[in-house]
């Protein structure tokens, strides 16, 4: 029998985890042809308390702290995080910790978007004292409606291990979802990666829950089919102006107007130095940079720093941060910069004042988690030598104690680019 | 030029309206609103088939040709308002409709500009630059009106250009009273190039100073024409133009080029003014003259 379309979805409510393909057990070829509607069918139906949009959020020191996430349609009286270091599955009862969400609301949504979709409610469950290195396994309940059994790895206290950076997933939802596949398959392949580095523009529009919401379920596809959970550290782009960033990350603002900067422990020797390219940068935004770098350079073998609008840019102009966080970085020697907000993919050569520099900072990234793609200026004087060119793509950061490897893997699998960069005298 | 390379805010609309289709966006997202949220509103076939995605090559293909096309016209208005400027296009009425059509083409951008959104206020692009595309409506109108009385002519244009200035200081105060990013920045950036340091509660306080300077500046010209009020917008309006080079440094350059008209149409407006007053003066006089006759 055939359900009418508009009760559709109930029956793929039912379907939760039924998928015959799992995202990782995916070829190359299979990844780029992906389905999209089975696709949807492998991500959780906001109905009733039924877990849904499940993410671990990272920011601070992710070694021993993390913020499980989720939401549901309905706002429910009980949310709780069962965890432990001990994969138990699906019963509950045989996790280690049992900890309520203390942070529970509704998300923000627009009277344009109010009067035909219904907003949903998120639950924030921060954990501390872990144990670095570690998987957690968790399942999460809301009001005995529970998600399938999960896990996240910890970052080691130091060692080497990987990350995925990329930005700019606002459109293109199909690309999108394509491209959490590919990072899905990387993650699956290498499990030395610990998360993923968003550099912002998750949806087009910051205040429209319609668009948030569909990028948390699109998130989902990012999950191994063992229930490994790719953590994100968020960064705020252009286009994430509103409330919903910080309720959907469980943020704390930096101040009343929104503004948002943070410093990503990852292990103790990589440190990443997150900033706001919407907010001024000079005051403020300037005093607390130079107050992290200055205090993380000495004990970093590598330090990064991460922002949406580039400072160096292969398509728009550059950003009107630029005059104030270049000298920093060149002051406090910042081994590489994460940029996004161009739709294309670029590297640049190493940069000191204003030239090419074997001891500079190489600027790396532009957005391709979907977006369409633009194209570089070639010609520009830093990007010949270094790379540029256009199509969906993701970067795999590399971290040992000899080398930061930053490869540019493409939607279809292939690397694109690569380079190596020395750790400097540390 | 980097304006130049990354084209004008209408043709990066139709670039991205050329993507989302191109990726099947619409469908896409009413697919998954109904499968996921159980969307009621959401109105989509049983029958749908979600159409291949063109390949890529074919797409930026496609997104090429429409940014040609926006440098293109770019580049015609760049040429055309310049030659719009020789003695002898002012004389001929029927170019009026070529400042018409810029004045619709600058309209454009601003709209677009906030339709595509992603910038701080730039929502409140056609009111922020409406010196650039009123300019063109009163030098339409002046040609148009050509034939008409000289006083009537100077009446409607400073009408058209004090509008146009009201409302581009009235924006831009209301952004500044509200603690635009890039206003802080530019505040910052000025105060350094004297070598004086100011705190972050400072440029707060001075730019809600600015703002309610600014807003004032946009209704008194609307009540009253004094001269000293214009030469101090013109004054103002050219420090804020420059401030983005001092800065921002070269990459500065080409904004406050952008924003000559903020200092130029209140400077025309200041000699204006004293057009109108000698006018006004030669009117009266006349007038008197016949009185006394009779």
């Amino acid at each position: 029998m055939k359900l009418p379309q508009k009760y559709k979805w109930i029956g793929a409510a039912f379907a939760l985890g039924a998928s015959e393909l799992p995202a990782t057990d995916r070829s190359d070829e299979q990844i780029v042809n992906a389905d999209f509607k089975e696709l949807v069918e492998e991500m959780t139906p906001l109905a009733g308390t039924n877990p849904a949009h499940w993410r671990v959020v990272w920011s601070g020191d992710t070694s021993t702290s993390a913020t499980i996430s989720w939401s549901t349609a309905e706002n429910g009286k009980k949310h709780v995080v069962h965890y432990g270091t001990k994969n138990v599955g699906s019963d509950t009862e045989k996790y280690e910790f049992h900890a309520e969400a203390p942070k529970n609301g509704p998300y923000s949504i627009t009277e344009k978007e109010a009067k035909d979709t219904k907003t949903a409610f998120f639950h924030h469950c921060p954990l501390t004292g872990l144990t670095p290195g570690t998987n957690y396994y968790f399942v999460l309940e809301s009001d005995g409606k529970f998600s399938k059994p999960l896990y996240f790895k910890t970052a080691p206290k130091s060692g080497d291990f990987k990350l995925l950076t990329g930005g700019d997933s606002r459109s293109g939802i199909a690309s999108r979802c394509l491209m959490n596949l590919r990072m899905a398959k990387e993650f699956s392949e290498k499990p030395e990666i610990l998360a993923l580095v968003h550099g912002g523009d998750y949806i087009v529009s910051g205040r429209s829950w319609r668009q948030w919401r569909s990028w948390l379920s699109n998130h989902e596809l990012t999950t191994l089919s063992d229930g490994r959970v790719l953590p994100v550290i968020p960064t705020r782009g252009n286009h994430d102006g509103g409330p919903l960033f910080f309720e959907i990350f469980n943020l704390e603002k930096n101040r009343a107007d929104l503004s948002f900067w943070h410093s990503i422990q990852v292990t103790d020797e990589v440190n990443i130095v997150t900033l706001d390219t919407n907010y001024s940068a000079k005051g403020a935004q300037e005093e607390w940079l130079e107050k992290q770098l200055s205090k993380l350079r000495p004990k970093s073998r590598w330090l990064l720093t991460n922002y949406h609008r580039p400072l160096y840019p292969a398509v728009k102009s550059p950003a009107g941060q630029t005059s104030v966080f270049v000298p920093l970085f060149e002051k406090y020697n910042v081994d590489l910069s994460l940029e996004s907000d161009g739709h294309c993919i670029k590297r640049t050569v190493p940069i000191r004042d204003g030239k090419e520099d074997p001891t500079g900072i190489v600027y790396v990234g532009e957005g391709g988690l979907g977006v369409g793609q633009r194209t570089p200026k070639t010609d520009l004087w830093y990007l010949k030598g270094g790379y540029a060119g256009r199509g969906h793509h993701v970067m795999q950061l590399s971290f040992s104690k000899d080398a930061l490897e930053v490869e540019t893997i493409m939607l279809e699998g292939n690397t694109i680019d690569k380079v190596t960069l020395k750790p400097r005298s540390h | 030029m980097n304006y130049f390379h990354e084209g004008t805010a209408i043709g990066k609309y139709f670039s991205y309206q050329q993507e989302l289709k191109r990726v099947n966006e619409e469908r896409v997202i009413a697919y998954s609103d109904m499968v996921l949220y159980g969307d009621e509103k959401v109105e989509v076939s049983e029958e749908v088939v979600l159409e291949e995605v063109a390949s890529a090559e074919d797409g930026y293909a496609v997104t090429e040709r429409i940014q040609a096309w926006d440098k293109r016209t770019t580049l015609v208005a760049v040429i055309v308002a310049w030659l719009l400027v020789a003695p002898w296009c002012q004389r001929q009425k029927w170019l009026s409709l070529a400042y018409v059509l810029m004045a619709f083409y600058l309209v454009m951008v601003a709209l677009f500009k906030g339709i595509n959104g992603g910038a701080k206020y730039s929502e409140l692009a056609i009111p922020a630059q409406a010196t650039r595309w009123m300019a063109c409506v009163a030098l339409a109108v002046w040609i148009l009106m050509r034939s008409g009385s000289k006083e009537k002519r100077l009446v409607s244009i400073t009408w058209i250009l004090v509008i146009a200035a009201s409302l581009t200081f009235a924006t831009h105060g209301y952004e500044a009273f509200m603690g635009h990013p890039a206003f802080r920045d530019l505040l910052y950036g000025a105060f350094e190039s004297i070598s004086v340091e100011i705190s972050e509660n400072t440029v707060f306080v001075l730019l809600k100073l600015i703002g309610i300077m600014d807003i004032s500046l946009a209704l008194i010209i609307l009540f009253t024409r004094k001269k000293g009020v214009f030469l101090w917008m013109a004054i103002w309006g050219g420090l804020a133009a420059l401030s983005r080079p001092i800065a921002f440094g070269d990459v500065g350059f080409e904004d406050a080029l952008l924003r000559v008209a903020n200092f130029g149409i209140p400077i025309l407006l200041f000699f204006l003014t004293d057009l109108m007053n000698d006018f006004k003066t030669t009117t009266v006089t006349t007038y008197d003259e016949t009185t006394a006759k009779i």
